[in-house]
């Protein structure tokens, strides 16, 4: 294969496209570009984290193991996400390339995804986070499903029980041959959540316990793969999940038996086709996106209901131009609609978005990728966005690595902020303009491996996102609010990370840890605020883990360090910073096709008390036990 | 050789861990305020900032008139705990101030002379004002029951309801009677464009005058008159209006139109000596209690603030007016004199609403 080529493919990969294509072995050499794009661009959260429990939510996963700020309302409870000092409206939830974002909120809850229904879980921080759409100034988070064809039959069954009566279960059946594959997944999960804890915002600091915090969902999934010899590849995957979450009082708060909850009902289906022939990648695409809201509270008589709905279709194209230069186009169309009392019936747009990326190798080590990403939406074109990623590898054997990338980017309003009804205290502002943004980050990686068993991989990366315009709802003289684009604020900071791991024939350890530190501050010489720490990011963030294996047991450890949040727009305010810790022991027996695992967990080991939301207590001492059963045939080799 | 190195990694990590867990405390989770180290009694005005819903930052500041002093988030700083969410109300009687905490669903009781907690009055939902009506009883209103609460006011807790059928929210005495403004319709849904009576020697309803739409204060002058503003409805569905009502007969003797449909006229409130009433629409006006026609220009001007509550004191007359700014940072209070020149500006919490003057 053209060596040129066959770099353009890796690099257009790694950039954030799915990799589907690694499943046919005679075009392009799939393993080593599956490699590269995990070690690279996309940071991946390690599978062997979260692959063997049932109760893992998202958020807590990308929490725990990542620079990312959650703001938490407790687990189980509405979960979402900062990334680079950014807001929960710039982080995009991508799954198998279709957008989740509720198109009348802007925004993801992700405690209600559940980590197993993905293959790959990645991040992608950045200018690069343009290739999968506009407006993620902070980044997107990533997932993924492919199929396993070394598989011919794989059943997984995962039982997990812990504290305050929590379980779940999550079952996988995987079947096929070489050219026909189906994943089928069910979970459930469960738990009241009825931890006890010191009230400290109360005379006489009672002990209490969490009260109306149990949360249940269930779901399925079902995926299938089809390929041919003659390059074709399909897959459709549907997802069905129902959940629902009691929403506790605050620690100010008394309970009255009140039950007050929100019921979510999700339905997730893409379908999509790939051909691959010399040189070129067609791809074809379709999905929809439902989800379903009810909001109760009898004793405020508070009864809502919110539907979404996206429909997206798309297609593009990747080719080489030459041997040192290849292009992607790409064209999405979303049609967004939301359903609620609230924005007075159904609101609905179209959004039309081409992307154009052009990837040049200058030279041995100096290659760059120009974007180009035009929007339509609603009855306007948003301003071109254009962004470029550069990397400089000049001493291939060193693995050191020098990366940047810049970009500009525009989010468009929620249907919310355009279209909410005039009820007396709020109503939507259809001149809104689209948030305005500059993203740039530079960072230098080095990995080191092949010998000694050893891997090494390190890195930093500072940033500096800028955005203006900023939607903000805000007061009228008359005391109705109203969105606006009022704010400017500015982000910038550093992340760093250090990998590294032993293995050996029957023996393992490794340490991995992440810290970022991020001032992400309101901009304006007219606005009070100008200076001020956004709130709920925290300035310091740190994780690490060290783990050690030996014939199939594997002890771990694991410390999150999360610092002050400020709770108050002038920073008047703030929740003090914690540690968490949290170990893990377990046992892997294998006989023939059979494996069989038990873990046992202790999340945070010390019983620290603490918030991720201001006046929501957090659990204290907990423990897990998980068992998994595994029974796996793998295809005849050829 | 290298592997070595690894595991002494290892081994350092593991030993940087429990360090850490040495080092943590079980301390207080919660919120770190910045607070003073005392309060100090005497003439002038409580603040009661209303803080974000849910976020349980709402607080009490002093300005202590004598010191020419602001003691900021004074329960906090008397009770090393916070006030809770959404305090709407304060009442002084006797020494005891009472503290209406409307989304924490309880009445906070502190000595006003050193602000330590003396009991809670639980037992409410959603309660909103206070009014003491004898020596040994109080009436609470609540947004979502439809009546008042009867406070023991001996016992520190509820010891009845007044069922009215619907939702009250302001609370003065007139004639030996309770008038309470059936403000919302939102949570009890019922006629929002009443005024209701209560005979407090009963606790029974005794009457009922229909009003313009969301009546949402009242005052008595001079006179004893009773004064009902209504801003017409959150929609604007009706034009907003000032009554006078005799509190013997119930009679509506006067009702004044403002000039806007969209006009929402709030925070009416009377001079010392009950001879001129004061509101927010949004700006600053007032009125004499002989006027018939509502003056067209502002008493005070907003001048770009968000003017969200509105005071005046039973001393000087001077009046007090909050400036909310955009709902997320502290707010401020303004203070002119009867004259309206502006005397000084102090600092208030996040979404400062309410007031009560002490002497």
């Amino acid at each position: 294969m053209d060596k040129g080529l066959f770099t353009f493919l890796a690099l257009l990969l790694l950039s954030g496209y799915s990799a589907i294509g690694q499943n046919i072995a005679d075009t392009v050499r799939l393993k080593e570009i599956s490699i590269l794009a995990e070690a690279e661009d996309k940071k991946v959260i390690p599978g062997n984290i979260y692959e063997d429990r049932a109760i893992s939510g998202l958020a807590t996963l990308l929490d725990a193991y990542t620079g990312i700020a959650v703001k938490s309302y407790g687990e189980g409870s509405p979960s979402t996400l900062s990334f680079r000092g950014t807001t929960a409206s710039h982080t995009q939830l991508v799954w198998n390339g279709i957008p989740l974002n509720l198109p009348s909120l802007g925004q993801s809850d992700f405690s209600n995804i559940p980590a197993l229904f993905s293959d790959n879980i990645s991040m992608l921080p950045g200018s690069p986070s343009l290739i999968y759409g506009s407006g993620s100034f902070g980044g997107n988070i990533i997932l993924e499903n492919n199929a396993s064809w070394d598989d011919r039959l794989n059943v997984k069954y995962i039982q997990d029980a812990g504290s305050f009566h929590t379980s779940g279960g999550y079952f996988r059946l995987a079947a096929g041959n070489s050219r026909v594959h189906s994943v089928s997944r069910l979970f459930y999960q469960q738990s009241r959540m009825d931890f006890p804890y010191v009230n400290t915002d109360k005379a006489g600091n009672p002990a209490e316990r969490r009260e109306n915090a149990d949360y249940g969902r269930y779901g399925g999934q079902q995926e299938l793969y089809f390929r041919t010899d003659n390059h074709h590849y399909f897959k459709g995957i549907l997802w069905l999940q129902k959940s629902r979450h009691n929403i506790p009082p605050t620690t100010v708060q008394e309970f009255h038996g009140n039950k007050e909850h929100q019921d979510d009902f999700a339905m997730r289906g893409m379908l999509s086709w790939q051909y691959i022939q010399k040189g070129r990648k067609w791809d074809v695409k379709a999905g929809w996106v439902h989800d379903d809201m009810h909001y109760d509270n009898d004793e405020s008589n508070l009864h809502t209901r919110n539907i979404s709905d996206s429909r997206i279709v798309g297609a593009g194209l990747i080719t080489s131009l030459a041997s040192f230069a290849g292009l992607r186009v790409n064209w999405d169309n979303t049609y967004q609609t939301a359903v609620s009392e609230s924005l007075g019936n159904t609101k609905s747009r179209m959004i039309s978005s081409m992307l154009a990326t052009l990837e040049l190798i200058l030279a041995r080590g100096l290659e760059v990728e120009l974007m180009l990403r035009g929007e339509y939406a609603g009855k306007s074109f948003s301003p071109l966005m254009p962004g470029m990623e550069l990397k400089i590898n000049p001493w291939e054997k060193s693995g050191l690595v020098l990366k940047g990338s810049l970009a500009r980017n525009y989010r468009l309003p929620s249907l919310n902020d355009l279209y909410w009804q005039f009820d007396g205290y709020a109503k939507g502002n259809p001149d809104l303009l689209p948030e305005k943004g500059i993203t740039s980050d530079l960072g230098l990686d080095w990995t080191y491996g092949g010998q000694d068993n050893i891997m090494v991989n390190a890195g930093f990366t500072g940033f500096i996102n800028s955005i203006q315009n900023m939607i903000q709802w805000t007061p009228s003289q008359a005391g109705i609010w109203a969105p606006e684009n009022v704010a400017q604020n500015l982000a910038r900071g550093l992340e760093s990370r250090l990998i590294i791991s032993f293995t050996n024939k029957n023996i393992g350890a490794g340490i991995e840890s992440n810290y970022s530190y991020t001032i992400s501050t309101r901009e304006g010489e007219n606005d009070p605020l100008e200076g001020m720490q956004l709130i709920y990011i925290p300035k310091h963030k740190a994780n690490g883990r060290a783990y050690l294996s030996a014939f199939g047991a594997e002890a771990g450890y694991h410390l999150q360090f999360t610092g002050i949040r400020y709770t108050v727009a002038d920073n008047s305010r703030y929740l003090p910073s914690y540690i968490l810790q949290d170990v893990y022991i377990n046992k892997s027996m294998s006989f023939k096709n059979f494996r069989i695992k038990m873990e046992l967990r202790v999340n945070n080991l010390a019983d620290v008390s603490y918030q991720s939301v201001v006046r929501q207590p957090m659990p204290g001492r907990n423990f897990y036990i998980s068992l998994i059963l595994e029974y796996g045939q793998k295809q005849s080799t050829h | 050789m290298k592997s070595g190195k690894i595991l002494r990694s290892l081994l350092f990590t593991a030993g940087l861990s429990t360090a850490f867990w040495a080092c943590q405390k079980d301390n207080d989770p919660g919120e770190v305020i910045q607070t003073q180290d005392k309060y100090i009694y005497g003439q002038g005005v409580f603040i009661v900032n209303e803080g974000n819903f849910l976020q349980g930052n709402g607080s009490v500041f002093f300005f202590n008139e004598e010191r020419n002093t602001l003691f900021k988030d004074i329960f906090y700083t008397m009770n090393q705990r916070p006030l809770g969410d959404v305090p709407t109300f304060m009442g002084i009687w006797g020494s005891s101030a009472y503290i209406v905490v409307n989304n924490s669903s309880k009445i906070e009781v502190v000595n006003k002379y050193n602000f330590i907690s003396s009991g809670t009055i639980t037992g409410m939902t959603s309660p909103r004002q206070i009014l003491k009506v004898n020596d040994s009883k109080a009436y609470v209103s609540d947004l979502q029951n439809g009546g008042l609460h009867v406070i023991d006011l001996d016992g520190l807790k509820v010891s009845g309801f007044v069922d009215l059928g619907k939702s009250a929210e302001a609370l003065v005495f007139a004639d030996n009677k309770v008038f309470a403004a059936n403000w919302s319709n939102f949570y009890v849904q019922a006629e929002n464009n009443t005024v209701q009576v209560i005979d407090p020697m009963t606790d029974q309803l005794a009457g009922e005058i229909t009003v313009t739409k969301e009546p949402n204060s009242m005052v008595v002058d001079k006179n004893g008159k009773l004064w009902v503003l209504c801003s017409g409805g959150f929609m604007n569905e009706e034009i907003p209006a000032l009554y006078r009502i005799d509190p013997q007969d119930l009679e509506i003797e006067r009702k004044i139109e403002f000039p806007l449909l969209e006009s929402s006229p709030t925070s009416l409130k009377a001079f010392a000596g009950g001879d001129s009433l004061i509101f927010l629409n949004p700006e600053v006006y007032v009125t004499g209690i002989e006027d018939t026609v509502l003056s067209s220009s502002p008493f005070i001007s907003a001048e770009g603030r968000f003017f969200y509550s509105l005071f005046t004191d039973p001393v000087h007359s001077w009046i007090y007016v909050s400036d909310a700014v955009d709902f997320q940072q502290e707010g401020s209070v303004l203070v002119f004199d009867r004259k309206g020149r502006k005397i000084r500006e102090v600092s208030a919490g996040i979404v400062p609403g309410g007031f009560c003057y002490t002497e």
